[in-house]
């Protein structure tokens, strides 16, 4: 697991495109991913690979975006475990995936509140 | 440019919508496959981009639909992915799609390829514009085309082409090709052809039919000789046609009474004489510069005359069959011509035989669209066509009761034929219509004597043989054009009576006169055909006074005399 | 299909060489080889020794050089005519409009 929580770089990119709207996207992005990972806490990892390859493909799709590096990470390693189907409950942790996630929202408000960097 | 983003990922979308709006470009979102479909439909947007994985209809599908309801030739789809197997990739294009860029998205990339489809697009645009443009123009050009098509042929109409006695070839684009054949017949019997090439294809080529068949009509129906159509043809298109444009022209002129052929060549190749009986076969060589470049100032007619009997045929051709090609490019040739001429002399139709022969020779058909072939022989009858004046009218018209005399002196003589000016004078008397050739004949009969026996003094036994023939037209021709001293009168006077009317001519020369007595007993015999008994056949009574140097002529007409009744002249 | 042209030092004789086939495709060249020549040469010469056919347009460019030159007043040779070429000058009598050696 990288260290990185966030991506700076990324999210200064981000806040210069969206510029006003930059707390509305976060918020848009937090709603979406709590959404999922409630869809991904009722699936089965034996079972459900296929919904699973899916959310955890777009979580981390998204989380690049945003910048959230480490959440994303996780997420493509769930990603390509799904897909080969050697996913087991070790490889998909619930509570891991949550407590990155949240650290992760922390930051960047804590970032967002500073000033921009020049 | 308007863009429509699909993808149900909202945070991806949020972003690159708002990269494309900072770039300037309007955004349509979607966030699934129908809802990408839908606002295709209602926008039709510029360009489209494509979240491969999407639920419900993915991307590929996505693409292969919108493709297909576009009513634009062309526009530029480019796949979303975060896939990065290179079968993945193939995959996007394989779908229809034009490119693809990976996820996340660079916002450099992304405008980067953005603004090189937009040029894709303008080019396409620009294309189809010009194209509907071309297209336009086109449709409306062959518009204009099919209706000058349809004026020239009604215009330029071939007049009695169809008589028995012309077999003729002529495309149906002739006119386009610059080619006219026209044919009329002559108010005192016989026909005038004429076979014309101008220079040059399509509109402008056409052009010259126009004044040319107008002239042609209206001056053969009034009876005016050959040289003063080709003076009144030449000035016209000297000043018609531009600098460099000319027409090459053949006439032809067919008195069935003399049987004598009278013809002018103007750069055209040669016609040719045939004698079905000698088999000889004599060409008629250009001897002009063609119509259109001799200022008329300058301009001079000198035709050739020849027998023409019931075994002579004529065959005239504008350079289209000389210059046929086969599909090695060697010419079917004036050679190839002579030698068809020749093959099939006794031929019914040797027009028929000849465009055989080029058929074969060229091996394919579109060949003889620029062939112009004429074949004539004498009219085997003289028709007359005009409108029949009512019956039951007994009114009279125009110079129904009417003198009119005209001298001519010297010079005059040779360079004015009075006989269509005085026959124009007279059918003002709409009763003389069914009359016309007969009292044509008459005043053309009487003048011709006069001018030719009394003022030049040429003896008409000089037309007893063949060589006589070509000898006194020319002798003719010599005399008139340095004629100075002498004079014709011409007097007509044309009185109505109760059932109908009596003309009175009267012609003066300045000649010696000629025995009467001795011509009107030797008349009968007279090989050269026109003459004194033809004139007794027509006239009520005919005097002649002065030593013959002066003539009284009557033709008395009935308002019942019907056409058909009229018997034929000849 | 080549148009060239040779004015004389003292710009009073003009040379116009046709080579290869003189129809339509050579009547921007031909134009262009008398149209600026400024005054207008006193004599000039149409070389057809290399001229292999010759068709109704060119013989239309003819009649405009004459026109050019000063209709009835020019003094317009053509040379090296081949059996052919000159034929084609027969049956149009240009004889009568142009000096044909």
């Amino acid at each position: 697991m990288k260290e990185q929580a966030i991506d700076l770089e990324t999210v200064n990119e981000l806040v210069e495109i969206m510029g006003e709207d930059m707390s509305m996207l976060i918020d848009s992005y937090i709603a979406d991913t709590r959404a999922k990972l409630a869809e991904l806490a009722q699936l089965k990892p034996d079972i459900d690979h296929d919904t699973i390859f899916r959310l955890a493909h777009s979580l981390k799709g998204s989380s690049r975006n945003i910048g959230i590096s480490a959440f994303a990470d996780y997420c493509e390693e769930i990603e390509e475990r799904a897909r080969a189907q050697t996913l087991d409950s070790s490889g998909f942790n619930q509570q891991q995936l949550h407590a990155l996630f949240n650290s992760a929202i922390d930051k960047i408000q804590q970032q967002l509140s500073l000033p921009p960097k020049p | 440019m308007k863009i429509l983003i699909a993808d149900d990922n909202t945070t991806d979308r949020i972003i690159l919508s708002r990269v494309l709006q900072n770039l300037g470009h309007q955004v349509i979102q979607a966030s699934d496959g129908n809802d990408a479909i839908a606002n295709f439909i209602e926008h039709d947007p510029s360009l489209v981009l494509l979240d491969v994985l999407m639920p419900g209809y993915d991307g590929y599908e996505v693409a292969e639909i919108i493709k297909e309801k576009s009513s634009k030739p062309w526009f530029p789809i480019i796949f979303l992915t975060s896939l990065t197997e290179a079968s993945d990739l193939a995959k996007c294009i394989d779908a229809g799609g034009d490119d693809f860029v990976s996820k996340p998205i660079n916002k450099i990339i992304i405008k980067a390829k953005i603004d090189a489809f937009e040029r894709i697009i303008n080019l396409y645009q620009t294309v189809a514009e010009q194209r509907e443009r071309i297209q336009f123009h086109h449709e409306h050009l062959v518009q204009e085309q099919e209706a000058a098509k349809r004026i020239f042929n009604n215009i330029a109409h071939r007049g009695c082409l169809e008589s028995s006695n012309i077999n003729y070839h002529l495309s149906p684009m002739s006119i386009f090709n610059g080619d006219l054949m026209l044919a009329a017949e002559l108010p005192m019997g016989g026909m005038r052809l004429l076979l014309a090439d101008f220079t040059g294809h399509g509109l402008p080529a056409a052009i010259g039919a126009m004044p040319t068949s107008e002239i042609f009509y209206g001056m053969t129906t009034k009876g005016f000789s050959i040289p003063d159509m080709m003076v009144e043809m030449n000035m016209r298109l000297y000043g018609v046609l531009p600098r460099g444009v000319f027409c090459c022209v053949i006439v032809i002129d067919i008195d069935a009474r003399d049987r004598t052929l009278t013809i002018w060549n103007a750069g055209a190749p040669d016609s040719f004489v045939l004698n079905t009986r000698t088999k000889n076969i004599e060409p008629v060589k250009s001897s002009h510069l063609p119509l259109g470049i001799q200022a008329p100032e300058k301009f001079e007619v000198f035709c050739q005359t020849h027998e023409f009997t019931r075994d002579h045929k004529l065959i005239a051709v504008t350079d289209g069959i000389i210059e046929a090609e086969d599909s090695n490019g060697k010419l079917f040739g004036e050679e190839r011509l002579i030698a068809g001429i020749r093959k099939n002399l006794h031929s019914e139709s040797i027009c028929d035989a000849l465009m055989e022969e080029v058929e074969s020779f060229c091996g394919k058909t579109e060949q003889t669209d620029d062939v112009s072939l004429l074949e004539v022989v004498l009219p085997r009858s003289v028709k007359e066509e005009f409108v029949q004046p009512t019956a039951t009218s007994k009114s009279f018209s125009g110079t129904c009761d009417t003198a009119l005399s005209l001298r001519l002196r010297g010079k005059s003589l040779g360079t004015f034929d009075p006989i269509p000016m005085v026959m124009q004078t007279l059918l003002t008397c709409n009763e003389l219509g069914p009359h016309r050739a007969r009292i044509f004949t008459v005043l053309s009969e009487l003048y011709n004597n006069s001018l030719d026996h009394g003022v030049l003094g040429l003896e008409s036994e000089m037309k007893n043989d063949h060589e006589g023939f070509t000898k006194y037209y020319q002798t003719r021709a010599r005399s008139l054009e340095s004629i100075e001293q002498g004079f014709v009168d011409v007097s007509v006077d044309h009185q109505p009576t109760e059932d109908g009317g009596i003309l009175l001519f009267e012609l003066k020369d300045s000649g010696i006169g000629f025995e009467v007595e001795e011509l009107l007993k030797r008349g009968v015999k007279d090989y050269s055909g026109r003459g004194l008994p033809l004139l007794l056949n027509l006239c009520d009574s005919i005097e002649y006074f002065d030593e013959g140097s002066r003539v009284v002529a009557s033709y008395r007409w009935k308002f019942e005399d019907q056409k058909d009744k009229l018997t034929d002249p000849i | 299909m080549a148009v060239t042209s040779a004015t004389s030092t003292d710009g009073t004789s003009l040379t116009i060489s046709i080579e290869g086939r003189f129809d339509f495709s050579a009547h921007q060249a031909f134009r262009g080889a008398y149209e600026k020549v400024s005054p207008v040469p006193k004599h000039i010469s149409v070389d057809m020794s290399a001229t292999t056919y010759l068709d109704s347009s060119a013989l239309g460019m003819l009649l405009l050089l004459r026109d050019h030159s000063g209709g009835d007043a020019s003094n317009i040779k053509l040379t090296g005519c081949n059996e052919d070429i000159r034929k084609i000058l027969t049956i149009s009598n240009f004889e009568q409009l142009f000096e044909i050696v």
